[in-house]
């Protein structure tokens, strides 16, 4: 799956953040939050690592 | 010649001669030392909590008394059959949803692009090769062909792949979990045809953590086409010296053959030198549900209501806090559902079951692990009354959003 990203500055009820868009080929949007412990997050910052994941069993 | 009244040693009559008393005393004597050799001596015990345990038939040995806390367990594999095992009182398995009751995503999820996918069963990912198409599905058990009498589980995993390099995978959260500890890992399984697959672990230390390191190397399981339990036991390497990252965990793999359906069910990872009895994390059902909340949870409607109250930021917009059904491992990936008026769609209300003219858009402004914030912007001009209440509205069944913290 193919992805586009997009940065958003967004005010919330307490300030602003910063928030990754992601559209998929099929259009579909998800919101990710810029928190290194989220795994889409980790891969917007490095896409090709989920790929280069080696399987357990090779 | 009279004998005892226990271990019928040979004694002398009230009136036999003195003269036989020497012979009389010996055969005596020799009797109660053959007696005596077998016996269990009081030096087979040295200390305090100590066990005399069989080895074999009529061969005693000394069962060295456990640590504080531990509790006694039959091993076959141990010289006495038995061992002390640490004892876990509650989180015997650290596979959560194993009896894949859960199933947040539906009863069937396809995926045709290279990687991990999470499939229909909570927590059980498929790993599609070379963009072959690999379906992780829930199966329905028919009624009394669960393979556990008495549990009588209703459903399994399933997975089917057009490549042998596809695999069912599952992540358990945290890559300390049972490090340098003997291990066992069990589950039921058949398949469609006869196969023989593998199955394999690994440790992930996550983000900025060491590199990966495999603690069960592939190791062959000959899968029949009628249910039956397999187990594997090992110890995971230490952690002593390793640095663990962000987003860790232990991962198990099944790799089997293509074009035939793998079915697994039961799947355990305990802390024991051999399967016990199967149990789910939890215990319960509810348990198994909000303990996979915390890596994946979707709200869906049942029918049209509001399902959350926001407030109009300006005229034009609004805004909600939604609160997660469980607390989840990290600020989660929301998707939302459609803004819009049409079935299958929400909206900002501008009065009571009053949809506003022009709906606007809908995106995500703020994460935690207990919620987020939508907000809806671009409606239409004068839409709100700035600082009023507003209801999100759903107008028939949908996915109102999904979050996903998943590893």
């Amino acid at each position: 799956m193919k992805y586009t990203y997009e940065e958003i500055i967004n005010k919330t009820l307490t300030g602003t953040s910063t928030i990754i868009k992601r559209t998929d080929e099929n259009g579909l949007i998800a919101w990710i939050p810029t928190d290194p412990a989220n795994s889409d997050y980790q891969r917007y910052l490095n896409p090709e690592a989920e790929q280069s994941t080696p399987p357990v069993i090779e | 010649m009279a004998t005892s009244p226990n271990y019928g040693w040979l004694e002398p009559d009230n009136t036999d001669l003195v003269k036989n008393g020497a012979l009389a005393i010996r055969t005596l004597g020799n009797a109660i030392d053959t007696t005596m050799a077998t016996m269990t001596p009081k030096s087979t015990v040295t200390t305090k909590g100590d066990l005399v345990a069989a080895t074999a038939a009529s061969t005693p040995a000394r069962l060295a008394v456990g640590n504080n806390g531990e509790t006694l367990v039959a091993d076959s594999s141990t010289s006495t059959g038995l061992r002390y095992q640490a004892n876990f009182a509650a989180g015997k398995n650290a596979i959560i949803n194993g009896d894949c009751r859960v199933a947040q995503r539906g009863s069937s999820v396809i995926n045709a692009s290279t990687g991990y996918f999470y499939g229909a069963v909570d927590r059980f990912q498929g790993y599609s090769y070379a963009n072959n198409t690999c379906t992780v599905s829930q199966q329905a058990f028919t009624a009394g062909a669960a393979p556990v009498a008495g549990y009588e589980a209703p459903f399994f995993v399933r997975i089917s792949s057009t490549s042998t390099a596809s695999f069912l995978s599952y992540r358990v959260e945290d890559a300390r979990t049972f490090a340098n500890t003997a291990t066992t890992f069990s589950f039921w399984a058949k398949s469609a045809s006869a196969q023989t697959i593998q199955i394999g672990a690994s440790q992930n230390f996550g983000s900025g953590g060491s590199a990966t390191v495999s603690i069960l190397s592939a190791t062959n399981v000959a899968i029949t086409t009628s249910w039956a339990r397999y187990s594997v036991t090992f110890t995971p390497a230490s952690i002593s010296g390793k640095t663990v990252g962000t987003s860790s965990y232990v991962v198990f793999e099944w790799v089997g053959a293509a074009s035939n359906n793998l079915d697994i069910w039961g799947v355990q990872w305990e802390a024991s030198n051999t399967a016990t009895a199967f149990q789910t994390a939890t215990g319960t059902i509810q348990g198994e549900l909000a303990a996979c909340k915390r890596y994946y949870q979707v709200k869906n409607t049942t029918a049209s209501g509001a399902w959350a109250i926001g407030q109009a930021n300006t005229t034009i917009g609004a805004i909600a806090p939604i609160q997660f059904e469980a607390q989840m491992r990290v600020a989660p990936t929301i998707v939302l559902g459609t803004a819009g008026k049409a079935s299958g769609q929400s909206s900002f209300l501008t009065a009571a079951a009053a949809f506003p003219t022009t709906v606007g858009t809908h995106s995500v402004v703020g994460f935690s692990t207990y919620g987020f914030e939508l907000d809806g912007g671009s409606y239409g001009a004068s839409t709100f009354v700035a600082g009023n209440a507003t209801l999100l509205y759903a107008n028939d069944v949908q996915t109102v959003y999904t979050a996903s913290a998943e590893l």
